[in-house]
């Protein structure tokens, strides 16, 4: 965690070297993207703290930490490139009372009754997003994504369909996300675990007072075998607040949804994990967070 | 790795956060006077909009951003001088528009921008387009006023509150007694 922490800290020290004016990449949401992108020509350095959080015992937390870098292209147009690393922390949090979890990868030598703590450079990813309906021009906003991702264990192809819609003075944000993955990932004692999601996520985001911002979030997350869409596994449901502040050098959104305890399993394997309607094993925590910080780069001209 | 990390990141943009923003005063009102009615008397015109009135202004211009009452002046020529108050990204655009004898903009001016982005609007050359419109064009981004790419929020709300300025001396500002 320490490197995660260190790390960060030296990105945001450089950022702020670099800062610029806040601009259209910020995010008033946790995990919902909005329709908005960045203009041409300018670039934005984010980073992405996401901590899942508590299983039905013992003591779990998996941080996923992503550095990005985005830019605009064309006025619809942006790419954006990521670094995603991991940290996981877990010690007896499974049903079984054994050591497990997303983000765990317990080998032969490792004992399943004791801690397994261990940081990774996961994957690296480029994302891109096209706009074709602007909230802020047009009736509602349309925009569509779609972000390759590659490491040395996993590989993932993710893509979303975003919707938004602005009211009272585009004061109100309404955002929904249709998001699908397709993964496949490398386990150290099984062969090739593959897997398919759906996940439909919608939110509003009200700016309250200059500078501030809260909401709410909704997510559905529906899990499949396989990298199309094979066997139904589960379907959980998430809920929680956002608050997001903007200032002139950067922008910060804080997130939190905690897992509502109305699953539906499809497999016996899936309600082998679920306690008081959750469902945990190698699928979800209780608890998730997300800080994201958005620092735009400044650009050489500025024009005003 | 404790989730009390995550927060003890958070205290990073929370300090960060304590920096205030510099809120950027660029004219006052009376700077505006000078440049649009040299040597005039302007006189203020007391204001205080119907309800019904205030709907009509919203549904057309689509602003709900309530209307500066105290920002209406009156040249002996004619003339009017209105100071306004529209949304930005992150904060408030207060701007002035001058109008001549009938009803058409003289100017735009923006007066205080506190914004952290979208300075463009400040630009003579997107303000210029604004001369000349009177209550009966559209005065809508994308249609007779062109955008600026990153500064589209700021573009269309001031484009807003122009036009809400131009539909208020049609409705009311353009029967007043001399």
């Amino acid at each position: 965690m320490q490197v995660f922490i260190r790390s960060l800290a030296i990105a945001l020290g450089i950022g702020c070297l670099i800062a610029g004016p806040a601009t259209a990449g910020e995010s008033p949401f946790g995990w919902i993207y909005t329709t908005e992108v960045m203009p041409p020509g300018e670039a934005e350095f984010e980073t992405q703290s996401f901590l899942q959080h508590g299983q039905s015992q013992g003591e779990y937390d998996y941080l996923i930490q992503r550095f990005e870098l985005e830019l605009g292209l064309t006025p619809r147009f942006q790419l954006a490139g990521y670094l995603n690393f991991s940290r996981i922390d877990a010690l007896a949090n499974g049903v079984d009372g054994l050591t497990g979890g997303p983000g765990t990868d317990l080998g032969p030598g490792n004992d399943p009754t004791a801690r397994y703590r261990h940081s990774r450079f996961d994957t690296a990813s480029v994302e891109a997003i096209y706009q074709l309906r602007n909230p802020l021009t047009d009736r509602f906003g349309l925009a569509l994504y779609l972000e390759p991702e590659y490491g040395a264990r996993e590989q993932a192809l993710e893509w979303r369909v975003m919707l938004q819609k602005n009211l009272l003075d585009d004061r109100l944000i309404l955002a929904g996300n249709l998001f699908g993955a397709h993964e496949r990932e490398r386990e150290s004692r099984s062969a090739i675990d593959r897997a398919s999601m759906l996940d439909l996520s919608g939110g509003l985001s009200y700016r309250f007072r200059d500078h501030w911002s809260a909401g709410f979030e909704l997510r559905n997350h529906r899990e499949f075998s396989g990298y199309w869409y094979g066997a139904r596994e589960h379907s959980a449901w998430f809920a929680g607040p956002n608050l997001h502040y903007a200032a002139r050098r950067f922008w910060v959104t804080l997130a939190w949804r905690t897992q509502l305890p109305v699953v539906q399993t499809f497999a016996d394997d899936q309600a082998a994990v679920t306690v008081g309607h959750r469902i945990y094993g190698d699928e979800h925590a209780r608890q998730e967070f997300m800080l994201k910080f958005g620092i735009p780069i400044q650009r050489a001209a500025h024009g005003s | 790795m404790k989730w009390e990390s995550v927060v003890g990141i958070g205290a990073i943009p929370a300090l960060l956060a304590c920096v205030p923003v510099e809120a950027r005063d660029y004219l006052d009102i009376r700077q505006v006077q000078e440049e649009f009615f040299p040597a005039s008397t302007l006189t203020r015109v007391a204001l205080k909009l119907e309800p019904d009135l205030r709907a009509q202004l919203r549904a057309l211009s689509g602003i709900r951003e309530p209307f500066n009452e105290d920002g209406v002046w009156r040249a002996l020529n004619g003339g009017w001088l209105i100071s306004d108050r529209v949304i930005g990204k992150h904060e408030t655009i207060d701007y002035a528009v001058a109008l001549d004898a009938r009803g058409a903009v003289r100017g735009v001016e923006i007066l205080r921008y506190s914004e952290s982005y979208g300075g463009e609007v400040r630009g003579a050359e997107w303000r210029a387009q604004f001369t000349g419109k009177t209550s009966s064009d559209p005065v809508m981004l994308g249609k007779d006023i062109r955008n600026i790419s990153g500064a589209t929020l700021s573009a269309k709300h001031i484009s807003q509150g122009v036009k809400r300025i131009l539909l208020l001396h049609s409705l009311l500002l353009s029967k007043l007694p001399s």
